[in-house]
């Protein structure tokens, strides 16, 4: 049994956006403690993980843990005919009461009326994407809308993002058939939008701009925590309905075999 | 029975693009060279094409013929979907017939260019004039990315294009970019037979039977080829003569924009690329044909430049059915090799197939050897070792099939690698 409801559509609008820019379908696995999604693109390149603990939820109940795989297209469509104020209410149903499989994820808009959406639950995969370790040496907290204005200003030369790490500073580079662009951050500058850098050697890797700016365009939050490590993956990681977390993994760009 | 290698998907000079050579007496004399005996005519509704084809055939019992070479009226129709379908007809009188049927959906049916004629309707209803006239109807080079019924966008099954017509289909045409185990990746395909035809907009020898099929028939006549389609009494296709479809410009998936195509690795490592290629790993077939569904989708990005990945002819079958491309008993083998002037090309190292050269070489081995067909399919390494130790070594390694190919996608040719290169 599970059932929760959500108070905030723009919250749920959110997550649904941040999901549809790596995956075309999504695995949560719903539980007692939350929901959870930890999953790759199909190239991994890059893994997307969201991190719902119940208290995001104003009412939550779930009995046992339930892997819930649904469509993005099908959720991206019932999230447009969310309405400002409605008030969500998620449940796992059944079509066939003697079965003893849920085969619906339900969800109710509360507002001028009361509508419902019924979406089929897909085959999950045999194995559940695990978030990976890491062990990355530099690690950053800036302003979300610095962080995608640099991906911005990149993208005007380059396909790619290289970004640079020492310990007072964040550089992001990038070059071009066109030329070069370059944005600079300082530590401990009052104005700067870089509040807090973490760096244990000199680093520097290279991400695929593409990829960038779709994650960009899924962060919701003010700020934001990145880190990254020499030719190691990017991880971007920021809040959402304040106890929740939403986190991008991107791999470097590896040339040459 | 006699075994005969037949070509049914040419093309006349009222299609665009078609040598001026291309007339029956040519054909024929082609034809002959090659060891093919049964061409279909191709354009057999546009009404000059028409009036050749009667005036230069004879007729005799239930086969049409000129200079021992025999010929089947064949059409090739555009629909309102612009798929390609090829259309097979018992005589003249039912191209006539067919004509009357198809004139008020065509607009370019009496045209001058009109050989290969657009037909504004789907392909349900004008597979049901084809029946009503006799013949045969099959989706023309099936899996190329245009013009073709699985392309991209377009059908995902013989009965979502054919509908009700579909269990009449008894033919599919796989074209120069695929090949019997592509196309048997699709369940539902596994009951047709597959032909493979040139397509050819000239006689010359490396483009008139390009792409043949060898037949076991009592006679080359059109009742006699829709028993072997259907395998019954005997009669059959017992072999596919054509280009490995690695050699095809869409055989692998690739990126629209920068043209690197997509190699899919086992593994659980991240997405990577050269120069060339873009490598992803899959874990297991779960996990590939997830990749090929999203790909489907526009949603794998090309990791240099971004832009969604595209799906190529091999990954689009494999996406359409399943991971694996089992054959029936029916099936006959495929063998996967070039007209006979290419592989002489390739020895002699010219740049093109129509160097003096070569086409010398060629010419004295038909004299002795027989037809090219012959030398392609069943001559002895010894004979052929005679006239050039190297095109000897090319037929072997195409015949055993150790030919190595460099795959082609993205618009980009593959290529072979010279057996003395390997």
């Amino acid at each position: 049994m599970f059932h929760a409801t959500l108070d905030s559509t723009k919250t749920w609008k959110q997550i649904v956006d941040a999901l549809a820019t790596l995956l075309t379908d999504a695995h949560f696995v719903i539980s007692k403690s939350g929901i959870v999604l930890n999953q790759l693109d199909s190239s991994k390149a890059a893994m997307v993980s969201l991190n719902l603990p119940s208290k995001v939820f104003q009412d939550y109940d779930c009995e046992g843990e339930y892997d819930v795989c649904l469509g993005i297209d099908e959720l991206v469509r019932v999230s447009k005919r969310m309405a400002g104020d409605d008030r969500l209410e998620f449940s796992l149903l059944k079509t066939d009461p003697k079965s003893e499989r849920f085969d619906r994820f339900e969800i109710k808009m509360h507002g001028q009326a009361e509508r419902k959406f019924s979406l089929q639950l897909l085959t999950p995969p045999d194995e559940r994407s695990k978030k990976p370790e890491l062990n990355l040496a530099a690690n950053a907290e800036m302003f979300a809308d610095s962080f995608k204005q640099a991906v911005k200003d990149i993208g005007v030369v380059s396909n790619f993002l290289t970004i640079k790490a020492t310990a007072d500073s964040i550089v992001f580079m990038g070059e071009g058939d066109t030329g070069e662009a370059e944005v600079a951050l300082k530590k401990g500058d009052d104005e700067s939008a870089l509040f807090d850098l973490k760096v244990e050697e000199n680093v520097r890797a290279r991400y695929s701009l593409s990829y960038l700016s779709d994650i960009t365009k899924a962060i919701s939050s003010d700020s934001l925590v990145f880190q990254f490590g020499e030719n190691k993956p990017l991880s971007i990681e920021f809040g959402i309905a304040e106890k929740g977390r939403i986190g991008f993994v991107l791999a470097p760009i590896i040339e040459k075999r | 029975m006699q075994t005969i290698a037949a070509d049914l998907h040419i093309h006349s000079p009222h299609s665009i693009g078609v040598s001026k050579h291309m007339t029956i007496p040519n054909l024929s004399g082609g034809a002959l060279k090659k060891g093919v005996s049964l061409i279909g005519t191709g354009d057999a509704t546009q009404p000059d094409w028409l009036a050749h084809l009667e005036k230069t055939l004879s007729r005799a019992d239930d086969m049409l013929s000129y200079n021992g070479v025999a010929f089947i009226p064949t059409v090739e129709v555009e629909d309102a979907d612009s798929i390609h379908h090829v259309i097979i007809l018992p005589h003249l009188d039912a191209v006539r017939q067919l004509r009357t049927l198809l004139s008020n959906n065509s607009p370019n049916l009496d045209h001058e260019w009109g050989g290969r004629p657009r037909v504004n309707l789907k392909a349900e209803p004008i597979a049901g004039m084809v029946r009503d006239v006799g013949g045969m109807i099959g989706p023309a080079h099936a899996f190329t990315p245009f013009r073709s019924i699985f392309r991209e966008g377009k059908y995902d099954s013989l009965k979502a294009c054919y509908g009700d017509e579909s269990e009449h289909i008894h033919f599919l045409e796989l074209g120069l970019s695929a090949d019997t185990e592509i196309a048997d990746y699709i369940p539902s395909l596994r009951r047709l037979t597959y032909i493979t035809s040139s397509d050819a907009h000239s006689p010359s020898p490396d483009k008139l039977g390009r792409e043949f099929i060898r037949l076991e028939i009592k006679a080359p006549t059109f009742e006699e080829v829709k028993k072997a389609f259907t395998r019954t009494g005997g009669r059959k296709v017992s072999l596919n003569v054509g280009l490995h479809p690695k050699l095809g410009k869409y055989y692998l998936s690739f990126c629209s924009k920068c043209r690197r195509t997509l190699v899919v690795m086992d593994g659980k490592g991240s997405v990577s690329f050269d120069d060339m290629n873009i490598y992803i790993e899959c874990e297991n077939e779960t996990d590939r044909a997830r990749l090929l569904s999203d790909i489907h989708k526009r949603a794998v990005r090309c990791p240099h430049d971004g832009k969604p990945l595209r799906l190529g002819v091999r990954d689009r079958a494999m996406m359409l059915g399943e991971v694996k491309s089992l054959s029936p008993s029916h099936r006959p083998q495929y063998m996967h090799i070039p007209p006979l002037l290419e592989m002489i090309q390739l020895a002699l190292g010219t740049s093109s197939p129509k160097a003096k050269s070569v086409t010398k070489l060629y010419d004295r081995m038909i004299e002795t050897l027989g037809t090219e067909v012959d030398i392609i399919t069943s001559s002895g390494s010894d004979e052929v070792d005679a006239f050039n130790t190297k095109v000897g070594v090319i037929i072997g390694a195409y015949r055993s099939g150790k030919i190595k190919y460099i795959p082609g996608g993205g618009g980009r040719y593959g290529s072979i690698v010279a057996p003395w290169d390997v």
